[in-house]
């Protein structure tokens, strides 16, 4: 196989299409500004504008210069999404930076990507304090980042890299080409997207106002925590995290919105299209429920033999709770992050790494390797066995059930494989740069799970003060995880070929 | 190591009960503190009544604890800490739990004593003359560029036939 | 808008929408299962390591 050199075409493709990501950043940043009018905080307004302009003009630019009217191929779309995630973050920092509630422009950037990555680790010294426009901006990023973004991304751009027909959308005419797809499912998500966040604030805003909120806050939070939970992205409005309201209530109207994001969206359209025993019988979800229970049992018994918690209210509110955050990548906080350092047994912190690591469903707004890939993996461990057990000429086939049968090809074990073995390595480097800056191995395990599984869970590492290398570590741990692995190396790819080859 | 910390440990249970504690202590130590008197204090930056009690957030120094003290306590507060406001200053005196057992596990000191020592008040956030004005020349940059490089494009269209373009 | 409303049938809507609303509670139901098992997980790990 020889690879083709790169044309300045693939370049002007890729640069044209980016385009459009400035301008649906320029939208993004220009929204907080009716919060900052109705809250009548009107110093803040500026800091928006200016990076609402700057991603107009920078859209405009790209949009003039690199006008084309080519059609976008996968190679193109898979470094399209690799450099959207850094460049809207880049962008969301200047009105973060600017309102001075980051402690310097890198700590921005970090706050910008662990945004529009829905990570939800946090390097604002005083979010209590913060205004109410510059923190609604943070979970918009999330909701708009994570919950709407990286689904599209991953159902109509990284769906076709790996096992095409399990991961791309279902509801799609077969044999489009990337863009109008692109245009097709976001409609979609964008509509169920936007149904959930209704239903999430009403349950968090009734919670908020049965526990003594006044109507206006439960409101203000109920629609951030809604938009952080759906996206299950893990930013709240109080520095204390969802231990703010000391309420059963708003946790469990948190539960509903982090376990409703973190199924698989084909699932989603199946079921709100009539077909409702898929929720019992898709593998995905089988295997999500199965092992977040058994890891909750794993904790809340750890938790009872140190004998930290007094009641089973306890173990569900803190055991339960902080285990369905980290295994659908939310990150809500029920435990100051000192306790996870300091009083939480070591089995406990490592369940949870393992949790964090694995994720959510494929295609949802969580993170990590993912249930439909472990799902794959177990079945072909089971396959394998039986070929070694059955005689030399039995064919050993299998299916799964994922909205429709799938057949278990080598072609989708070998795509859960490959990606899987992807997040490993990037784990154990993460891991291995904690370790090196002066922490225990448990808590960098940690840190460095919640970080490349995009959860947020803190054990206390990530803080304003954290080195410099660390949160640039961090970063790239985040946008790696976030784009499933394969985009980044793809860019890398790209760039070392055109290293290498130049640029025709 | 161990004579060191049996030492610390030593100093921490010798600590006088009327001595103030900073929210840091009860928090990065809170198996020392766990079930103990202490005394802090704080800007208020939550309150929530239910029923005959409260549940009042003290902030101080970028952290934050929850206080579960007597309605009547919390309705003295006239001021909550956020963007605008700076919060009453309270010093409160209660027992600190690590993982209450009345509260579902939470973190929190159950108030013997909540006061009031400093009203709080309103923050007067200006703004920024110059950062306004540059704000909105870049926005008239931004749209005044925006819409000529559309302009340009559309002729651009109206020349040359697209495939050669 | 307001004639939208007076229009407004909740038969009509609930029947349009039949699929849709059903789907949204089965998935509600699903997360009450699980806050169930949960809650009875938690119970049991409380009663079996006292």
């Amino acid at each position: 196989m020889v690879l083709t050199p790169l044309t300045k075409q693939d370049l002007k493709i890729i640069g044209f299409n980016l385009s459009k990501i400035c301008y649906v950043t320029g939208f993004v940043l220009f929204l907080p500004i009716i919060v900052a009018v109705s809250y009548s905080e009107l110093d803040t307004i500026p800091y928006f504008l200016i990076g609402s302009a700057l991603s107009f003009i920078l859209g405009s630019i790209l949009y003039h210069f690199l006008y084309t009217q080519e059609e976008m191929e996968l190679k193109h779309a898979l470094v399209m999404a690799a450099l959207a995630w850094l460049l809207a973050p880049l962008l969301a920092s200047v009105p973060l930076w600017l309102s001075n509630s980051m402690a310097s422009l890198l700590d921005a950037i970090f706050e910008g990507i662990s945004g529009f990555t829905g990570t939800g680790l946090t390097l604002v010294p005083d979010i209590d304090h913060m205004s109410r426009s510059v923190n609604f901006l943070r979970h918009f990023l999330q909701f708009m980042g994570d919950g709407i973004g990286i689904i599209v991304i991953s159902l109509s751009i990284l769906g076709k890299t790996e096992m095409s027909s399990v991961l791309a959308f279902k509801g799609e005419a077969k044999e489009v080409g990337i863009r109008p797809s692109i245009v097709r499912t976001s409609r979609i998500i964008i509509g169920i997207g936007v149904m959930f966040l209704a239903v999430g604030t009403v349950l968090f805003t009734v919670a908020g106002m049965q526990e003594g909120l006044s109507p206006g806050q439960a409101f203000f939070d109920g629609l951030n925590h809604a938009m952080t939970g759906y996206a299950t992205g893990g930013f709240t409005v109080h520095s204390q995290s969802l231990l703010f309201y000391h309420s059963l209530w708003i946790e469990v109207a948190a539960i509903v919105t982090m376990i409703i994001g973190a199924l698989n969206f084909n699932l989603h359209y199946a079921v709100l299209s009539g077909r409702r025993s898929e929720i019992l019988r898709n593998m995905e979800v089988r295997i999500l429920m199965f092992v977040m229970l058994m890891f909750g049992f794993l904790v809340s018994a750890n938790l009872m033999t140190v004998k930290l918690y007094p009641s089973v209210e306890a173990l569900f509110r803190k055991g339960f709770f902080q285990v369905i955050s980290a295994q659908t990548t939310t990150g809500f906080q029920t435990v100051s992050p000192v306790h996870l350092m300091l009083v939480w047994p070591v089995f406990s912190i490592v369940v949870m790494s393992a949790a964090m690591l694995l994720g959510g469903s494929a295609n949802s707004t969580c993170g990590g390797i993912k249930m439909l890939r472990l799902g794959v993996l177990l079945k072909s461990l089971l396959n394998e066995i039986r070929r070694s057990l059955l005689p030399r000429t039995a064919v050993v086939g299998g299916s799964f059930h994922h909205v429709e049968e799938t057949p278990l090809t080598d072609k989708i074990i070998r795509g859960a494989a490959v990606i899987s073995m992807g997040y490993l390595l990037l784990f154990s480097f993460g891991t291995m740069i904690t370790v090196l800056h002066g922490y225990g191995l448990e808590d960098s395990m940690f840190e460095t799970a919640s970080a490349l599984g995009n959860v947020g869970l803190s054990s206390g590492i990530t803080s304003p003060a954290m080195p410099s290398l660390l949160k640039v570590a961090y970063m790239f741990l985040m946008w790696a995880g976030k784009l499933e692995v394969i985009a980044v190396f793809v860019l890398i790819g790209f760039i070392l070929l055109a290293l290498r080859r130049g640029i025709k | 190591m161990k004579r060191v910390a049996v030492l610390i440990l030593l100093l921490l249970l010798l600590v006088p009960l009327g001595r103030a504690e900073t929210l840091r202590d009860l928090i990065d130590d809170p198996v020392a503190y766990d079930g103990r008197q202490v005394k802090f204090r704080g800007e208020v930056i939550g309150v929530m009544v239910r029923g005959e009690h409260a549940w009042v957030n003290v902030f101080d120094n970028g952290l934050a604890i929850g206080v579960w003290c007597q309605a009547e306590e919390a309705g003295l507060i006239s001021f909550v800490g956020d963007y605008t406001h700076r919060g009453d200053i309270v010093e409160v005196v209660g027992i600190y739990h690590m993982a209450c057992t009345e509260h579902g596990g939470d973190t929190d000191i159950h108030a013997l004593s909540l006061q009031v020592l400093e009203k709080g008040y309103q923050i007067e956030r200006p703004l920024n003359m110059t950062l306004l004005l540059l704000s909105v020349a870049i926005s008239m940059a931004a749209v005044i560029l925006s819409y000529y490089l559309w302009h340009i494009r559309k002729e651009m269209k109206k020349r040359v036939p697209w495939p050669f373009y | 808008m307001i004639v939208g409303l007076r229009e407004f049938s909740l038969r009509e809507f609930l029947k349009k929408n039949f699929d849709f609303l059903t789907g949204l509670l089965s998935e509600i139901g699903l997360v009450i299962l699980v806050m169930l098992l949960s809650y009875a997980l938690s119970l049991l790990a409380f009663i079996v390591w006292p």
